[in-house]
């Protein structure tokens, strides 16, 4: 499995207030993770840097003395991370004035030999490609994503949507924050692709599948993602994290 | 933040104190040195102000609201940029806002009150509206009231602005969503339409004291708006005269084509009621609106829709008040409503001139009302000359005019024709302010009604009225005792009445007894219950759903039999006849028990007490998939004979993954 993380500030915004991490143990097992936090001055990256860290490490403390067997444990140890993650930006916000009001997206993946299990909340998301296909994997804690699964608008539309930036969870804004768990089976060759929504917001599902594609080299690939958006103006932070399989 | 206070823009604004903190910038009270006078200054929040793109659409649309010059609107002087902050220069406004106001005086508002400041609300956004320039977040925290109770909004632009930003945020950080258009929480394109829809939010507000949609949190609310339906006005107070219902839903209308196409429209009809209260107002002439029974459609507001007591008392008041009117329109056009307009004029001018004349009366009557509720309280009461209302009562209008000392200088105006038992037909039965009172200069006008004699009781119409409404009119407002029953009907809405007995224009006796036949919705759809036992939870609660049953509670029992999250029992067993709406009680297993003990003692005490005579006997012979008798948790007798009312509409779809979370 190969890793491959970058993220760009964008074209328009002063402070880059998205976070990825990855750690990789084996040649087949991995934690992935990106953030994008919000809040004023900096908290915003204050909370997106806490949880990336947070929850990597606290996947990596839960595997590292033998893997759950079952995938329910597996499931668990996702859970348990955002919790930690969660925990500790609530915490730093609670205690220091500065941060108050802070807080974070959370897309993480735990990629093992056959199979990756993949956790969020709120609006940063997992893509699956594969066979030349982009597959989205979570589904956004939005208010957009609230009208879309009422049939009020459609996908396309939400996409410009005025008050697409509104999430309905996030990490470390209440004492807990519920995640969104999905196991999926993988095979060689998939690309996992995790990002903030400064590239969904600018590259549609089409393209990121056109352009894996395309791009045989995954770091390549990655690159290619992000160069296109900052083309296109990049209005937001945009970051991309991708574990080829 | 405060880092500015002393600093001096621009080499002209000296920055004195902290006065608000919106979302996008902090208010200052400051000193404009070049003109010497208070100003407000806002300036931008340093967040937002790092985005150049941000920074340009500031600066654009704050100077296109510059361009708004208008009694109603806060004034912007300026839009500058000095040292690095971007700030604007505004008319430094001493009042609060209407949310306070509300607050403060407590709402509901009086309904004439809430009509002046929509009013002017509606003003303003005509003046916007023909500039090009849409609100899109009329809320009453950003209606200012002045001292001299004038209205003047601000904010105009910032939402459009604010939008533009588009950093990563928390629903509850949106701000108010309860005055949000439809079309707005969509994200469709809107127009200034999206502004009549939240002025129409601020006066249902006013004039109910609540707001139409509230949630536990923003998406909700912004649902509601979408996809939900208004308790009309009427409802939520009985003093809210209908037209004035019509109008506030009408600019409510979640359709856009059923809503007013402009500030000026909704004005023209505020205006139109206030001359004529009883009018009808015209919904859209498209088609009709299905479940509208507040809105009356008719091709000629001209003519009465019913010739005797529709509604309540308003309308009858108002109806015999137009009738009036025409009647001496017809008969002596420049008698009474003479004004300067009517001198000369004729016949032919005369509708005119009593639209003006009214209209005059009203805004006199609006002063009368806003100096005494609003304004006399704010000032410290110095020595204005005071006058003492004469006594009116009992006087014809022709004993008036022939001896106009008996007015003592104050004005009349002539009120509806209203029944009275004390006077007879012609004298005025009741005048306010009443007699003995003393009021200001400049307030000087009485309004009266005229006695049309003693109350003939009368069947009123009652058909498709919300039926706790028509109840409280014949009892409380005719003496009547009232039976209610209940028929199912596929064309009037659940609680709205169906007919009545005797019919509409009946004569009526003191303490009789009426029926009215009120609606309990389309009849009820028979379903067959089927075995749900042994399967997963969410299965037989999405069949449950499918079938039109609601669950509605799910128990937990330990059971050796079935796997945790299994049901083990139904509340209605299966091939039993049930209708759509019913509650059906479902019990899942938690898997064994704990101990492993036999289980031989029943663990769940029953919750209810045995039922009353049940005319069937409790199910006894399960069908096989049943888990054994000794399993079975209590047999509380299912509803076997009438369904329980369903008191609320089947639960709508949810979003698959908890989307609507906090």
């Amino acid at each position: 499995m190969k890793l491959y993380g970058m993220t760009d500030v964008g074209r328009v915004r002063r402070d880059n207030q998205d976070s990825y991490a990855f750690r990789q143990w084996t040649e087949d097992t991995a934690v992935l993770v990106v953030c994008d936090g919000m809040g004023g001055a900096q908290s915003g990256s204050v909370a997106s840097a806490v949880a990336v860290e947070a929850f990597s490490a606290e996947v990596e403390k839960l595997c590292a003395g033998g893997m759950p067997n079952e995938p329910e444990g597996r499931e668990r140890v996702l859970i348990q991370a955002v919790t930690a993650a969660n925990r500790r930006v609530y915490d730093l916000a609670q205690n220091n004035p500065e941060y108050e009001g802070m807080g974070t997206t959370l897309v993480g993946a735990l990629a093992l030999p056959g199979e990756a299990y993949i956790a969020n909340v709120g609006d940063s998301r997992c893509y699956l490609l594969r066979d030349g296909a982009a597959r989205q994997l979570t589904i956004d804690h939005s208010y957009v994503q609230v009208l879309v699964n009422r049939g009020e608008i459609t996908q396309e539309e939400a996409r410009h949507h005025p008050r697409r930036n509104v999430i309905t969870r996030a990490v470390g804004v209440d004492s807990e924050v519920g995640c969104d768990i999905r196991r999926l089976e993988t095979r060689p060759g998939d690309r996992l692709l995790l990002c903030s929504d400064g590239l969904t917001n600018v590259l549609d599902d089409g393209e990121l599948a056109a352009r894996s594609a395309a791009e045989a080299d995954p770091e390549r690939y990655a690159a290619a993602l992000l160069e296109t958006t900052l083309e296109r103006g990049a209005p937001d932070n945009v970051t991309v994290v991708l574990a080829e399989i | 933040m405060d880092q500015y206070i002393g600093k001096m823009l621009d080499n002209r604004y000296e920055i004195l104190e902290r006065i608000g903190n919106g979302g996008m910038a902090v208010v200052y009270k400051a000193r404009d040195h070049r003109l010497n006078r208070l100003v407000a200054v806002k300036i931008l929040k340093p967040e937002l102000a790092s985005d150049a793109d941000f920074r340009r659409r500031f600066h654009d649309e704050s100077q296109a609201v510059a361009m708004l010059s208008h009694s109603n609107i806060v004034s912007v002087y300026d839009v500058s940029r000095s040292d690095g902050l971007d700030y604007i220069v505004m008319e430094l406004i001493d009042g609060m806002t209407l949310k306070q106001y509300m607050r403060k005086r407590g709402i509901p508002l009086n309904w004439r009150e809430a009509i002046h400041f929509i009013t002017q609300i509606l003003r303003a956004l005509d003046h916007a509206h023909s500039r090009g320039i849409i609100h899109r977040d009329i809320k009453p925290q950003n209606v200012l009231i002045l001292r001299d109770g004038s209205v003047k909004v601000t904010d105009f632009g910032i939402a459009r602005i604010a939008s533009a930003a588009q950093h990563t945020m928390t629903a509850e950080a949106i701000g108010s969503v309860h005055y949000i258009s439809p079309e707005q929480a969509k994200g469709s394109h809107v127009d200034c339409r999206t502004d009549i829809y939240s002025a129409g939010v601020v006066l249902y507000e006013m004039i109910t004291g609540r707001l139409p949609y509230e949630g536990d949190n923003p998406v909700n609310v912004a649902i509601q708006h979408i996809s939900s339906i208004p308790i009309p006005p009427g409802e939520l107070n009985p003093d809210i005269p209908p037209a004035l219902e019509s109008i506030t839903l009408k600019a409510m209308a979640p359709d856009l084509n059923q809503r007013y196409p402009s500030a000026e429209a909704m004005l023209e009809d505020l205006k139109e009621f206030r001359r004529t209260p009883n009018m009808v107002v015209k919904t859209s002439d498209r088609e009709e609106i299905e479940d509208e029974p507040t809105v009356v459609m008719t091709s000629a507001p001209e003519a009465p829709a019913r010739p005797v007591r529709t509604r309540d008392r308003y309308e009858d008041q108002y109806d015999s008040r137009y009738d009036q009117r025409r009647e001496r329109r017809r008969a002596d056009p420049e008698e009474e409503y003479d004004d300067r307009e009517d001198r000369g004029g004729g016949l032919a001018s005369a509708a005119p001139a009593i639209a003006v004349a009214a209209i005059i009366i009203f805004i006199v009557g609006m002063g009368v009302f806003v100096w005494n509720v609003f304004i006399s309280p704010l000032l410290n009461p110095g020595e204005p000359e005071r006058y003492t209302v004469p006594d009116l009562l009992g006087y014809t209008r022709e004993e008036l005019e022939a001896s106009p000392d008996l007015l003592d200088g104050f004005e009349v105006e002539w009120g509806s024709e209203t029944y009275s038992e004390e006077y007879e037909e012609g004298q005025i039965c009741n005048q306010s302010p009443e007699a003995g009172e003393e009021v200001l200069a400049g307030s000087r006008v009485i309004r009266v009604n005229v006695s049309s004699g003693k109350d003939e009781l009368k069947m009123p119409y009652l058909i498709n009225q919300e039926y706790r409404r028509a109840q409280q009119t014949l009892m409380e407002e005719l003496g009547m005792v009232v039976k209610v029953e209940r028929e199912y009907s596929d064309e009037i809405t659940q609680d709205y009445v169906i007919s009545t007995d005797p019919e509409e224009g009946a004569d009526l006796v003191e303490g009789q007894t009426v029926t009215l036949v009120v609606s309990q919705g389309p009849a009820a759809v028979p379903v067959t219950v089927i075995p749900w036992v042994g399967m997963s939870l969410s299965e037989a609660e999405r069949q449950i759903r499918d079938m039109g049953l609601v669950v509605t509670e799910v128990k937990q029992y330990a059971s050796n039999e079935y796997a945790a999250g299994i049901v083990t029992f139904q509340s209605i067993q299966p091939g039993e006849q049930a209708f759509k709406g019913d509650g059906i009680v479902l019990w899942v297993s938690t898997g064994p028990e704990p101990t492993p003990t036999p289980t031989l003692e029943p663990t769940p005490t029953p919750t209810l007490p045995p039922t009353e005579t049940p005319t069937d006997p409790p199910v006894t012979e399960p069908p096989a998939t049943e888990p054994p008798p000794t399993q079975a948790p209590p047999t509380e007798a299912p509803p076997t004979e009438a369904p329980p009312p369903v008191t609320e509409a089947p639960p709508t779809e949810q979003p698959p993954v908890g989307g609507e979370e906090q």
